[in-house]
């Protein structure tokens, strides 16, 4: 029974490839460095302050890695000690690198100022830090404050214009700065799974996934296929509901009231299929370590089945009537072009990544889930404009509802969960890093547990790499576009306060 | 509160959190919180009530009360979910809630982590005084 509950966790073909990277930095770096070791999905170097610089640099430089894309900053405490982890990326060799620095409490309160402008010499998505925190509101032309619309709720905004043109924009996250550090120290870890859904509350069961994947490769548990056939579904079902409700967003900026409202109505069949499974409509609260809360019974998958062929009617209707609208396909092209290099360069993933034409999907790319006995395709853009940022968020909603029709065909019997002793876990690594597939992009979670109980935690969403391009390609658009661009971004609040 | 029922009814919501979106389904065509005359605005000047809801820092709490004081008489604060009503969830020990409470009054409040559509809809037609029938 033991062995049955703890069986290990296959390793893939890409744990070999992410460790001979490792050894071929170890040989490289190896004076600079204090250790390097896998943690999940990325490589964790520990590095002092002082080797940094050379240390980035052989990274970004050396043709055999080529580590050019900033994906995130954070600090976090483990003990009395404080860190800062720095998270960069190599998009042509496919692999990510977390350093992590000691430092001391009075550079926390300087916000890192030293490191900050030493990453900027190599990345230019660091200068989004560099500015943050000082607004130009004494100098701009127009100050923008947050608006009612769900994504541009949480940041302020200013710009400064050439007639009808934006030169220049900053962002400022001041007033969506609201967790304390130290927020998940008095949890227990089931008080944990509840609070983490309101990280991402446009798609409330994909940070509960994530945590709980993450947990379970700590515990070395291997999950039921009904319990990963059940998370799948719930993940395409969420996938759906907030892609369509980015569409009722957009309708709701351009005045489109047809496509809004019914985008609305098919958001709340999509709710009502996931309440009747979960019991909640936003923040389900229904992903347990080692399976799932609940079983999914017959009567809900003879619902599910009956209103997958009017779902898909429905949306292919959607979208009939918003591409067959020559104004709208007029307003939404050319605005807000993202090139596919930008994209890279400042670590922005999902949808927003595939409509500039980089096909990259961590649910292809990554084998933990069952999503590869599963067929479906991957939507590309072309240019990356927000007519393609909807278009490949349509098209994908449609693989979903394939996805979804392939899972409750095959689903197989067995249990829902495998009963392990919360209170009391028992963890066999010390630190891991995991990411999944959410419907913004790739959602990621740092922890470091020791034997018994989580010590630190980091959680960083797609959203804000998106927010700190939007400085980026607001530049040399309409003042009357602001609204479309920042929304056709499909910015997560959640996400955004935790940074 | 009835000497603020009349033909038309303005709403207005403010702050980021997983409330908004259940607000805002209320707009759709399933719910229609319109036919009872109950519009969102986007302007403080227009609005009757103020809708308070979901995460807020020292420098939100001072904007929402801005907003409160350009709001014309007569006029009401409607509260909704766990963060406004028990405490801030993310932050527990923090005393913003009840800073906020001393400075206005909270005409309503609608429990729930996020409330459901039909709390919002029941809660405006308890304060418009119209039955449920």
């Amino acid at each position: 029974m033991a062995d049955n509950i703890y069986n290990k966790i296959y390793s893939s073909s890409r744990t070999v490839f992410l460790e001979e990277i490792g050894e071929k930095l170890k040989s490289i770096l190896k004076d600079k460095i204090e250790y390097i070791r896998r943690a999940g999905l990325d490589l964790l170097i520990l590095v002092s302050k002082n080797n940094l610089y050379q240390v980035i640099k052989e990274l970004k430089d050396n043709p055999d890695f080529k580590v050019n894309s900033f994906q995130s900053i954070a600090a976090l405490t483990n003990g009395k000690k404080i860190y800062l982890i720095i998270n960069l990326k190599s998009f042509d060799n496919d692999f990510s690198v977390l350093l992590k620095i000691e430092i001391s409490q009075r550079e926390i309160e300087g916000d890192y100022r030293e490191i900050i402008e030493m990453l900027a010499k190599f990345y230019r998505a660091v200068k989004f830090y560099k500015h943050s925190g000082r607004l130009i509101s004494d100098r701009c032309d127009i100050k923008i404050l947050p608006r009612s619309i769900e994504g541009l709720d949480c940041f302020d905004l200013d710009i400064l214009v050439d007639n009808d043109l934006i030169r220049e924009a900053y962002v400022s996250i001041e007033i969506a700065r609201i967790i304390g550090d130290d927020y998940y120290k008095d949890l227990k870890l089931y008080n944990l799974i509840a609070y983490i859904s309101r990280f991402d509350w446009k798609a409330g069961i994909f940070p509960e996934v994530c945590l709980c994947e993450a947990l379970e490769e700590l515990l070395q548990l291997k999950v039921t296929e009904r319990a990963q056939h059940i998370r799948m579904l719930l993940c395409e079902l969420y996938r759906i509901s907030n892609h369509i409700y980015f569409i009722s967003n957009i309708c709701n900026i351009l005045q489109h009231d047809i496509a809004y409202n019914l985008s609305l109505l098919e958001r709340e069949r999509v709710l009502r299929i996931i309440e009747s499974i979960t019991g909640s409509r936003i923040v389900p609260n229904f992903i347990r370590i080692g399976g799932v809360k609940k079983d999914i019974s017959e009567e809900i998958m003879v619902s599910i089945r009956k209103s997958l062929p009017v779902l898909f009617r429905n949306i292919r209707r959607i979208e009939k009537i918003m591409t067959g609208d020559f104004l709208l396909i007029e307003r939404l092209r050319g605005a807000g072009i993202i090139s596919k290099e930008i994209a890279l360069e400042y670590g922005v993933s999902g949808p927003n990544l595939r409509a500039s034409g980089i096909r990259h999907d961590l649910r292809k790319v990554k084998d933990s889930f069952l999503y590869k006995d599963l067929s479906f395709t991957i939507p590309v853009g072309k240019s990356g404009d927000c007519l393609d940022r909807i278009s490949v968020r349509f098209n994908e909603m449609l693989q979903s509802l394939r996805i979804i029709n392939q899972i409750i065909n095959k689903f197989p019997e067995g249990d829902f969960i495998k009963k392990i002793n919360v209170s009391h876990p028992e963890f066999k690594s010390s630190e891991i890093s995991y990411g999944i597939e959410c419907p913004h992009g790739l959602f990621k979670i740092y922890l470091e547990a020791d034997k018994n109980n989580i010590n630190s935690l980091l959680v960083k969403g797609p959203s804000f790499n998106s927010l700190i391009l939007s400085e980026e390609i607001l530049a040399g658009n309409k003042i009357e576009d602001v609204d479309l661009i920042l929304a056709s971004l499909d910015i997560s609040p959640g996400e955004i306060i935790s940074s | 509160m009835s000497f603020l029922i009349k033909s038309n009814f303005n709403i207005l919501v403010t702050g980021f959190g997983c409330c908004k979106q259940e607000i805002f389904a209320t707009q759709c065509s399933l719910y229609d919180i319109q036919r009872f005359g109950v519009n969102f605005v986007s302007v403080p000047e227009d609005a009757d009530i103020l809708v308070v809801q979901g995460f807020y820092n020292k420098k939100g709490i001072i904007r929402i009360l801005n907003i409160y004081d350009r709001m014309k008489n007569p006029k009401g604060i409607i509260a909704v979910g766990s963060c406004v009503l028990n405490e801030n969830l993310f932050n527990p020990g923090s005393e913003l809630v009840s800073q906020f409470r001393n400075r206005v009054i909270i005409n309503m409040h609608i429990p729930g982590c996020p409330p459901r559509p039909e709390a919002f809809i029941y809660a405006i037609l308890k304060f418009l005084g119209i039955s449920m029938q």
